[in-house]
């Protein structure tokens, strides 16, 4: 019914076909509750449905198309029985029995799993004291209250969604405003915003607001359709003509990270032709990335609250309103001097000398209003989005109308462009689309995300592929579960994952079921940080630049290259500022951390399902001989009371076992000395693994 | 001189029944199949007394030298076939694996590739900026009566007919001679311009493609189309396809090495491992020591290192009894033991000052020129790394921010760039030649794209992604060859024009590799260097 179904008619009759199918389908869509049996349905149910046309059989029989469904009914809580045991419903869908892990253990896990760090020797001890029946729960609470949090769940989303700083490509400009992005997500993370809201807007912000933002929350809204900017971007294609080119990718670029990162939809495989597995169609691809066809860039609205924003207008105002009489007596003065007519008026060249130093004066004690890196759309420039063959923007073949997957949305969506006549609606329309209760993709892929941040492979190991070629779950029924739960719990991600780190499941020793992890390369930078004393807290803002040596900026020559507007140079921030948590730390797009890449930091052009992690050499050349770590550890050693015992509370939070305090004192009487016992926990096996 | 000859020869029987053994232990290679191999080789090797004139190799009358000083030589050639021998040994007790199939606990061991390899290893020079085809390699004797004219309708309307239109964007309508002179090279009779003399001297060696062609006409997109396949940032370079499909045989060297003083226009995403596991990232080596960052230890710890990576140990295994079935610790604890290696072999590998004044010479290392030496240091180190079994080298010629990006002052900008990579060239193909690595080493000398005819500002040229010359020569390619062809003003490639998957296609395949089976599944689906279209074409022709 949509143009997809006329697929194999010459262009003409297609066209034909297409524009009775939309009248058809706007009627349709006028009388929808009288006549439901005249939409089509789902590609399942619908022979009509094009999916069904193009690809009959197995492929539309894929497990993420079904609804969601929970296995335990609607009475989850902590009440499913195993073996006449209580026990929490997560392990109910777990056949294994599991052995915990012990106390110590978990505390490390947790901490290193909710905040990125590892439990000090303080906390290791008040928590062992803790007899108490919900120590735990108690301990869980703490970490998810302490602001730590949202900086360690803030990573998963920006590898999702492919932050950087930068716009990459030959200049790779400094983003200077990406970084408020990176805070409100981290924001999100700390708040508990319900998903479906951080869906919504990061995706349609800007049309869910009708006026300037009266509230932080508000002005959140605007703020995260940074996401929509957070893609590479070619600002030198104007140079050689290739602003078109530029543009699609822009498109493609949203269109692909938009399925894969909030729909697990593997959308870049139908960019060419139809999918070679899933139930998608070429078309597809081209009716999703519809609802960016008007998408611009905005770096001029405002990110400040309505009341700032007046406060500072007034401020400017009142600059204004003295700078101008003194203007005039400068002009008139001027004027009075060339006409050399009204010798009264003239004033001496002294007097002008000083009136221009206050006006100048006045001027720099103006506020600018500060603006950030936004979008919107614009609604007199609507790009027609045509199927592109090959995916090759030069060449366009039918055009199509914003579309969802049509496998299971055949029809076209209802889109109500927002009073204000500001935008299309269309990026709303698939905001809402993507949180209404019938969507089979947005909680699976979300709670999959946080199943595997927390367990290392999530329940469908490929995070970003629902698809037929993607890795069926573990168990579809704990996912469907899951999936509802957070559903349930209003989308509160801070109830999913206290839900799932009070299961047995989570609580497990390695094995079968889980297995050690490595630290990430951002854990790995902060712990050594943290158990050193080194590591500061920042309360978000711009980030902080490492210094690096010359020959690392050269791996984007442009980097020597400064300009006036301090975007294409590298600014070191101050020695002070250096000790901040990784993720803070610039990203650009061509000049990377070395240390940071060493431990697998992910490319940041794609979004990242999943961390690699790798286990090689040069990662033990980092830890054992980078100039930053040994000086870490010159002031852990340098208190006279530094001993065996004291550096293994500091690194390793617990006291030696008698054997290892052997082992290091046979070390220290060789001559070694503390500091270099230091390196050695340091690089300890114990330190470089959740356990 | 026969002496002499036959000394050569011996060696090269030497070092190619040490290779026949090592091809037999990775790759399974049969034994008639290497004794046309050495027969072949054999007749292509010149006699040195009859390569006289501009035409002489330069290794040559060194090579003469330095055996003469050495009073015959063959225990040092013995010596250094055996070091090389100790390097490439496959590692016991392990089952070779086929491509792909990658051991995570070891992802650098060794692969059999899908059918009998060519070559073993790259070189990939990379002249970061777009050098001008028209001032180098691609000679337009027509330019000269054209100069100062528009270009002609004929060659406009074709160019406008096509997707390389936007070439004329930013240029002026008036054609511009090459300021430089041409002259014809070796038996190949290959004309090549006053800037490339040294390299000129291998013309016979070489095989020109000349019909190059990229998808954007901006550095960045068409520099990621030439490493990775695709003009958007975000995927696997080749460096990375080829050792997370070989490996590498050097044990405790890593097995994709870059090399530059300032990187590639576009930065780390050119040679950046994209979706493949972060096994295959490459690894920067400097031509100075230290050569890696992080290499040395501290001052405060050098001293008892081994006694400290032993306590190191022992509390690991301690630790390690906590977890009965974590591989993963086994594997950290092993990186420590590879990485107290790695700090000799990359620091051994890394002195270049060891080598001979001759080679020195040869690569220009003696040039008063830093640039010249710094280029010239990169292209030997390639060579000492190839020989230790680094399975792929890519040296970037960028000695600053500029590149060969001659938007105006051609001459300016063309001639000092040459000079300063003309002979370390140059060198590293003699060089290779003598060690008879270039059998089983390619080498690539390529840019993102070339420049226009049409003239630019201040005599200079615009970029040029519609046609440009590339070369290859080495290990797998058929030498003195000239593939595809521009127009007369060689502004596009009008005769079998080439796209960098037929490159990268055919580079897999001198390796052994079928590009088709060489892919790495991403959200569902199957990527390859080569496009997953497959619309690749490998250059069949011009390999052997």
């Amino acid at each position: 019914m949509t143009r997809s179904a006329g697929l194999g008619y010459p262009k003409r009759i297609r066209f034909h076909l297409a524009w009775t199918a939309i009248a058809f389908v706007l009627s349709a869509s006028l009388f929808a509750q009288q006549e439901q049996s005249e939409l089509i349905g789902s590609a399942l149910v619908d022979a009509r449905n094009p999916i069904a046309k193009l690809f009959s059989g197995e492929r539309v029989d894929l497990w993420s198309l079904k609804p969601i469904a929970d296995p335990l009914g609607s009475h989850p809580d902590r009440s499913a029985d195993r073996q006449g045991v209580f026990s929490h419903p997560i392990d109910g869908l777990i056949p294994e029995a599991v052995e915990s892990l012990s106390k110590e253990q978990l505390l490390q896990r947790m901490s290193l799993d909710l905040n990125g760090l590892r439990a000090t020797y303080e906390e290791r001890t008040s928590f062992l004291e803790d007899d108490s029946i919900d120590a735990t729960d108690k301990l869980v609470d703490r970490l998810m209250s302490d602001p730590r949090f949202g900086e360690h769940w803030a990573r998963f989303w920006l590898d999702a969604v492919r932050y950087s700083d930068s716009n990459g490509f030959d200049w790779d400009e400094y983003r200077k405003e990406a970084w408020r992005y990176r805070d409100f997500v981290v924001r999100v993370f700390n708040e508990d915003l319900p998903y479906d809201q951080f869906v919504l807007w990061q995706l349609a912000g800007d049309e869910l607001l009708d006026g300037p933002p009266q509230s932080q929350a508000q002005l959140d809204r605007l703020i995260a359709t940074g996401y929509l900017r957070l893609g590479p971007f070619d600002n030198a294609a104007k140079l050689f003509n290739e602003q078109d080119r530029a543009r699609a990718e822009v498109l493609t670029d949203l269109t692909e990270t938009t399925g894969s990162a909030f729909l697990g939809l593997t959308l870049s495989c139908c960019r060419c032709h139809h999918h070679k597995t899933d139930p998608l169609s070429h078309q597809d691809h081209y009716r999703f990335r519809a609802f960016f066809a008007a998408l611009e860039f905005d770096d001029s609205t405002p990110v400040l609250l309505s009341q700032e924003q007046q406060a500072i207008e007034k401020h400017n105002q009142a600059i204004d309103a003295k700078i101008q009489p003194l203007e005039a007596r400068l002009e008139a003065s001027k004027k009075a001097t060339q006409d050399s007519q009204e010798e009264s008026k003239v004033e001496s060249k002294e007097d002008m000398k000083k009136l221009k130093q206050q006006i100048d004066q006045l001027r720099s004690q103006k506020q600018t209003l500060q603006t950030g890196l936004l979008a919107t759309d614009n609604v007199k420039k609507i790009d027609a989005i045509c199927v592109l063959d090959q995916g090759n923007h030069q060449k366009p073949l039918e055009e199509v109308q914003p579309g969802f997957p049509s496998v299971l949305y055949p029809n076209p969506p209802q889109i109500e462009a927002p009073v204000d006549g500001k935008s299309t609606g269309r990026r709303l329309a698939l905001a809402r689309w993507m949180v209404q209760p019938d969507n089979p993709w947005t909680a699976r892929v979300i709670v999959n995300r946080v199943w595997q941040n927390l367990f290392g492979e999530g329940l469908v190991a490929t995070a970003n592929d629902l698809g037929i070629t993607g890795s069926v779950p573990v168990s579809q029924e704990l996912l469907d579960h899951l999936a509802v739960y957070l559903v349930e719990h209003h989308w509160s991600i801070k109830s999913l994952i206290r839900y799932i780190v009070l299961s047995e499941a989570y609580q497990a020793q390695v094995g079968s079921t889980r297995k050690l992890r490595r630290l990430s390369a951002e854990q790995m930078r902060d712990v050594i940080l943290q158990v050193t004393g080194q590591l500061q807290h920042r309360n978000g803002g711009p980030p902080v630049w490492p210094e690096v040596s010359e020959d690392v900026l050269q791996a984007n020559p442009a980097t020597l290259d400064d300009n006036e507007t301090k975007t294409k140079g590298w600014y070191p921030s101050p020695p002070s500022q250096q000790t901040v948590r990784s993720i803070y730390l610039i990203q650009k797009r061509t000049v990377r951390i070395p240390w940071m890449e060493t431990f697998d930091l992910p490319e940041n052009t794609v979004s990242c399902a999943r961390r690699d992690v790798s286990i090689v050499a040069p990662q033990a050349l980092a830890l054992l001989n980078a100039d930053w770590i040994w000086d870490a550890t010159d002031p852990l050693t340098r208190q006279d009371n530094s001993s065996i015992q004291s550096l293994f509370q500091a690194v390793l939070s617990r006291r030696p076992t008698e054997q290892e305090r052997t082992l290091c004192q046979s070390y220290l009487d060789t001559g070694r000395t503390i500091r270099e016992l230091a390196l050695v926990l340091i690089n300890s096996n114990e330190l470089g693994f959740v356990p | 001189m026969v002496a002499l000859n036959k000394q050569l020869d011996m060696r090269r029987g030497v070092l190619y029944s040490i290779r026949k053994w090592r091809k037999q232990g990775l790759f399974g290679f049969s034994a008639p199949d290497l004794w046309v191999k050495l027969s072949l080789m054999s007749k292509n090797l010149p006699n040195i007394d009859e390569v006289t004139g501009p035409n002489r190799p330069a290794w040559a009358s060194p090579r003469r030298d330095f055996l003469r000083s050495l009073g015959g030589g063959f225990g040092l050639f013995a010596c250094s076939a055996l070091d090389r021998l100790a390097y490439c040994q496959p590692p016991v007790g392990s089952k070779p694996r086929r491509i792909g199939d990658v051991d995570p606990l070891k992802p650098h061991a060794p692969r059999i590739p899908h059918f009998a390899a060519r070559a073993k290893s790259v070189i990939f020079l990379f002249m970061v900026g777009g050098p001008s085809q028209i001032d180098t390699f691609d000679y337009k004797p027509q330019l000269d009566r054209l100069d100062g004219k528009p270009v002609p309708g004929s060659i406009r309307d074709a160019l406008n007919a096509t997707r390389h239109a936007n070439v004329f964007h930013g240029c002026d309508d008036v054609i511009f001679k090459s300021p430089f002179s041409f002259q014809q090279y070796g038996e190949s009779g290959m004309w090549i311009s006053e800037l490339m003399p040294h390299t000129a001297k291998h013309a016979d060696q070489l095989c020109f493609i000349h019909s190059m062609q990229a998808d954007s006409n901006n550095h960045a997109p068409a520099s990621y189309q030439l490493h990775t396949g695709d003009v958007r940032a975000g995927k696997a370079s080749l460096g990375s396809w080829v050792t997370y499909g070989l490996g590498t045989e050097s044990e405790d060297l890593p097995g994709y090495v870059v090399l530059f003083d300032a990187g590639p226009l576009g930065g780390s995403a050119n040679y950046t491992n994209g979706f493949l596991p972060p096994a295959f990232q490459p690894t920067r080596f400097r031509s100075t020591l230290p050569p890696l960052h992080h290499l040395v230890p501290q001052p405060g710890f050098v001293q008892g290192q081994t006694q400290s990576l032993s306590l190191l140990k022992e509390l690991n295994e301690l630790h390690r009894q906590q977890y009965p079935n974590a591989m993963e610790l086994d594997a950290r604890i092993a990186t420590y033991e590879l990485a107290y290696r790695m700090q000799a072999s990359a620091m051994q590998v890394g002195s270049i000052d060891q080598e001979p004044q001759h080679i020195h010479k040869l690569y220009g290392i003696d040039s008063p020129e830093a640039r010249t030496q710094s280029f010239s240091r990169k292209c030997l180190l390639a060579r000492r790394l190839v020989e230790r079994g680094v399975r792929f080298v890519q040296v970037y010629d960028m000695p600053d921010k500029d590149g060969w990006d001659a938007h105006a002052k051609l001459v300016e900008n063309h001639r000092p760039r040459a000079q300063w990579t003309d002979i370390g060239v140059a060198g590293l193909l003699a060089d290779l030649r003598q060690s008879g690595l270039l059998d089983t080493t390619l080498v690539v000398w390529a840019s993102e794209f070339g420049r226009t005819p049409m003239k630019q500002g201040d005599l200079g040229r615009q970029h040029n992604a519609a046609g440009f010359t590339i070369w290859m020569a080495g290990g797998g390619i058929r030498p003195g060859l000239r593939i595809g062809s521009t127009d007369e003003i060689g502004l596009m490639a009008t005769q079998r024009p080439v796209q960098f998957r037929d490159l990268h296609a055919t580079i897999l395949t001198a390796l052994g590799i079928d590009y088709e089976h060489l892919s790495y599944e991403v959200s569902g689906r199957d990527e390859r260097i080569t496009g997953v279209a497959g619309s690749a074409q490998p250059l069949m022709d011009i390999l052997t």
